[in-house]
């Protein structure tokens, strides 16, 4: 009987997909066995996966028939080319007012610098980032091999089935922020 | 990695390049592979099925406008489902009706079952789509950009321009929700 369920979310979703291989299926479904939550989980995964949103008919030749369309008005111009954003789809974070006000603010910022008379920059190493220099978590997240501690963590990670709502909230609203 | 997965990306790539190039073709191939995840991505921030198509048509036609300048740095799909959601977003329109729409057989899963498992079915969907209707944005499409179109966590925030840790966050707290809605 187990004593605690890290709510192994992961392995349960792998699982409805009918993607675990057999050593992890068999010791992932003696859990679930056990483990109202998990078979729950796995009920509601399976459901959900079952009934995917239906596509309305019509709108693969809608889509196809407004690029011919656009095809047919001459060459697509290149992002490149044109005043558009290099990004166009990284509207989300990073809106018009940041781009806008980037490069006088990056000036005025190495004048400060300079009039400060600061010329050495500490050389930390900032750790991993992304192509747009914002760090990143590499969560090496691994749930059917792990087992949870008596603390509830497992390599610095808390196990998500062990935290209130509340706590879960707090958790979203510091990771967000 | 796997050797189909690696055939699948070369395969792609050398569609992206015929398709920057504007072929037609080529371009046809990638809307019959993503309309559908494109469409649902949309439907599950707007919520009213016409609206959905509206930005769903919209974002291959920003794709489109965009192919020169995509970098590869995340896969197509990735980057086209990132497209929609902010497409959607920026329509904000959330309607409560909801008009059945005749299904695209294309994308039925499905193959002829008896009209009694019909009717049990459809009162499943159903249930389905009012309690994924009932979460928080975040936590619907976590879920359903996970168990629907099967994307990784690190996926998932690509798209929804989030932290993986949030979207796992978002994910538990989804599926925690639905499970006391549909059990």
């Amino acid at each position: 009987m187990s004593t605690g369920c890290g709510f192994h979310a992961d392995a349960l979703a792998e699982h409805a997909a009918g993607r675990l291989d057999p050593d992890r299926r068999h010791r992932l479904e003696a859990h679930v066995a056990d483990c109202e939550a998990c078979r729950d989980a796995l009920e509601v995964m399976r459901l959900v996966r079952a009934h995917p949103t239906p596509v309305p008919s019509g709108l693969e030749s809608r889509i196809r028939r407004s690029v011919a369309e656009r095809l047919a008005d001459g060459p697509v111009e290149s992002v490149r080319g044109s005043r558009a954003r290099q990004h166009p789809a990284a509207g989300g974070g990073r809106g018009p007012g940041w781009r806008r006000w980037g490069m006088p603010l990056a000036a005025a910022a190495g004048l400060a610098v300079a009039w400060l008379g600061v010329t050495e920059v500490r050389d930390a190493d900032p750790g991993p980032s992304d192509a747009d220099g914002v760090a990143t978590v590499d969560i090496d997240y691994e749930p059917y091999g792990a087992w949870p501690a008596s603390d509830g963590m497992v390599a610095g990670e808390p196990l998500l089935g062990e935290l209130t709502e509340e706590e879960l909230e707090e958790l979203l609203e510091e990771m967000e922020s | 990695m796997a050797e189909s997965v690696v055939a699948t990306n070369v395969e792609e790539g050398a569609l992206l390049e015929r398709a920057r190039r504007g072929d037609a073709a080529a371009l046809d191939a990638l809307i019959g592979r993503y309309h559908a995840d494109v469409y649902r991505v949309a439907f599950r921030i707007l919520g009213d099925p016409d609206a959905a198509q509206d930005a769903a048509q919209d974002s291959f036609m920003k794709a489109l406008g965009g192919l020169a300048g995509f970098r590869e740095e995340s896969s197509f799909r990735t980057w086209l489902l990132r497209i929609a959601a902010n497409t959607a977003r920026s329509a904000g329109r959330r309607t409560t009706a909801r008009r059945e729409v005749p299904l695209d057989p294309a994308v039925e899963r499905r193959g002829g079952p008896s009209p009694a498992r019909e009717a049990v079915l459809r009162t499943e969907a159903e249930r389905v789509d009012a309690a994924l209707a009932a979460l928080p944005e975040k936590q619907r499409l976590a879920v359903s950009l996970r168990l629907h179109q099967e994307l990784t966590h690190r996926e998932i925030a690509e798209v929804l321009d989030s932290t993986e840790g949030a979207v796992r966050v978002n994910y538990h707290l989804g599926i925690k929700r639905l499970r006391e809605l549909l059990t």
